[in-house]
């Protein structure tokens, strides 16, 4: 069909020939855009519907909504919202706290993820989990799972069920990649990079731990020659060893101080780019607290439970206490007398830890409190080594 | 999600919680169950010893029971403290028993400065101690 022309030229064949060329270009191309346009939605579509999550490694955060249905215990239907990572190592994954503890499973196919059954502690008691599936949409919108539970403590038996409902409007982890799981990539690298400073931190932590020891005996010896002193008018002689301990306590302290700062450096380079890390924040609390830097070590114990992985962390820690001490309950104030002796002590004694007051702080998360108390009271080592579960929970550092 | 509620019926709560309040009071006593932490401020002329000896950074031993259970209080010319959970009290549950009875937390002063908490309070002073009681007592802060 020869094209109609709208463009005339004056007497000028040619020029009129180019214009009337240029306007069934310019129609084509407009076909050709409205062709794509319809076009484009569909591919993203096809390439959606293809994905599956058991090729994907990393950590995705999922929006879940868990219901769960205390009826049979006297209780009602409860709905509660958390913001859960799921980290996919290919074949298999580790989802996060749902409420009763992160649970890995494996995929029985590319988008069904199968966690076994198991018991957890359940205060005052425990439950016994079913197995289930986990069913991912192929859009990557949603997920859905449902389990059982049967729990029995000192309150009584009974069973119930848990249903979880994942959200996230974040696409597939492609289309994503600058968005949301880019983030959990960046966080995921953090924790990489702070292995080696975490290992470093420890070593660091034995040479405080035998700067306070060897400091200890000679101060001992010190006191006990001045009591000399004022009771016979001479100090005592000292001993061979106590002339060794201070040769070595200088070296300690050498040590010390050259190791301290390259420490605090690996961690200030992550805490540049993200000052709230929570591992960065826990490991320099305990580095300050072991140089005496208390009111620096608090600021950071501040920042560490602050940050959104505080509760996991929590919980992390209280189940590797209960498990690797075979307990079958969780204690708590209304089981435990000693829990409860802590429980009442605490408020009066955090006025004065190491001669500082570390009471609560206005905004600071309520439930978290008691996680600031271990960070400042426990061994230095023993606390940077149970701040290290929660990169080990999520990112499996 | 913990919260199971048995059972139900908020009548039949309500009376079983008054009979429960009557009863206690017509026995004119307080609860003495495991909920009753143990009281603290009163100084027992025990303590007062233990800490004396500590004070002083004299060789001393000794075993008081108070509302958390028996301790043993050691002391050293070298100014250092043990303290050691010989037992807790019966009410106490037993997988807590299991866990503390036996272990110990030693502390480190300068003669004079000797904080006495760590004789009337299970938790006071412990972040200058070291010891299995010391880590124990650090990680039950998280269940309070």
């Amino acid at each position: 069909m020869r094209p109609v022309f709208l463009f005339s030229a004056g007497r000028n064949p040619f020029i009129q020939d180019i214009l009337n060329s240029l306007l069934v270009m310019s129609r084509w191309m407009v076909g050709l855009i409205v062709v794509l346009a319809f076009m484009v939605p569909v591919a993203a579509d096809n390439a959606a519907s293809s994905w599956s999550w058991n090729t994907y490694r990393g950590t995705y955060l999922w929006q879940v909504t868990v219901i769960e249905d205390q009826s049979a215990c006297g209780g009602g239907v409860y709905t509660n919202q958390y913001s859960v990572p799921i980290q996919y190592r290919g074949t298999t994954a580790v989802m996060g706290d749902v409420g009763h503890g992160s649970a890995g499973g494996t995929f029985t196919s590319g988008n069904i993820l199968h966690i076994p059954g198991r018991s957890v502690a359940d205060p005052p008691g425990s439950s016994t989990l079913s197995d289930y599936d986990v069913y991912f949409t192929a859009d990557c919108t949603a997920f859905t799972a449902k389990y059982t539970w049967d729990y029995s403590g000192s309150d009584g038996s009974c069973s119930g069920s848990t249903t979880l409902n994942g959200a996230s409007s974040s696409g597939c982890p492609a289309a994503a990649a600058v968005t949301t799981t880019a983030a959990q990539t960046t966080e995921s690298s953090y924790a990489a990079m702070l292995t080696g400073p975490h290992s470093d931190l420890q070593n660091y932590l034995d040479l405080c731990a035998q700067r306070d020891q060897i400091d200890h005996a000679i101060t001992a010896f010190e006191a006990q020659s001045s009591l000399n002193y004022r009771q016979t008018g001479s100090y005592l002689p000292e001993p061979a060893e106590i002339t060794a301990d201070r040769a070595q306590l200088a070296q300690v302290r050498a040590r010390i101080s050259d190791k301290g700062p390259e420490i605090e450096k690996d961690y200030t380079a992550v805490l540049v780019k993200d000052p709230n890390n929570f591992q960065a924040n826990w490991d320099m609390a305990q580095l300050k607290k072991s140089e005496g830097q208390i009111e620096a070590g608090i600021g950071y114990a501040n920042t560490a439970i602050n940050n959104n992985l505080a509760g996991t962390a929590a919980e992390a820690m209280r189940r590797d206490f209960a498990e690797g001490n075979d307990l079958t309950t969780y204690p708590d104030p209304r089981n435990s007398n000693v829990v409860a002796t802590i429980a009442s002590t605490l408020p009066v004694a955090e006025q004065n830890v190491y001669g500082t007051d570390i009471r609560p702080s206005s905004g600071e998360p309520s439930t978290l409190t008691t996680l600031k108390d271990f960070m400042m009271y426990a061994d230095p080592k023993e606390a940077s080594r149970e701040g290290n579960l929660v990169n080990q929970a999520v990112f499996g550092y | 999600m913990n919260d199971k509620r048995f059972p139900n019926n908020g009548l039949l709560c309500a009376g079983i919680l008054c009979v429960l309040v009557l009863l206690t009071v017509a026995a004119g006593c307080t609860a003495n169950g495991p909920v009753t932490p143990a009281p603290q401020g009163a100084v027992t002329p025990e303590q007062v010893a233990v800490i004396a000896a500590a004070n002083n950074c004299t060789d001393s031993g000794v075993t008081i029971t108070d509302a958390v259970g028996t301790f043993r209080y050691t002391t050293t010319t070298n100014c250092s403290f043990t303290k050691t959970l010989v037992q807790l009290n019966a009410s106490e549950m037993q997988e807590m028993k299991t866990l503390l009875e036996g272990k110990n937390m030693t502390c480190w002063y300068t003669k004079g400065n000797f904080d006495p908490r760590l004789v009337t309070s299970l938790v006071g002073g412990i972040e200058y101690c070291s010891g299995d009681l010391k880590d124990d007592i650090t990680r039950l802060m998280l269940f309070t």
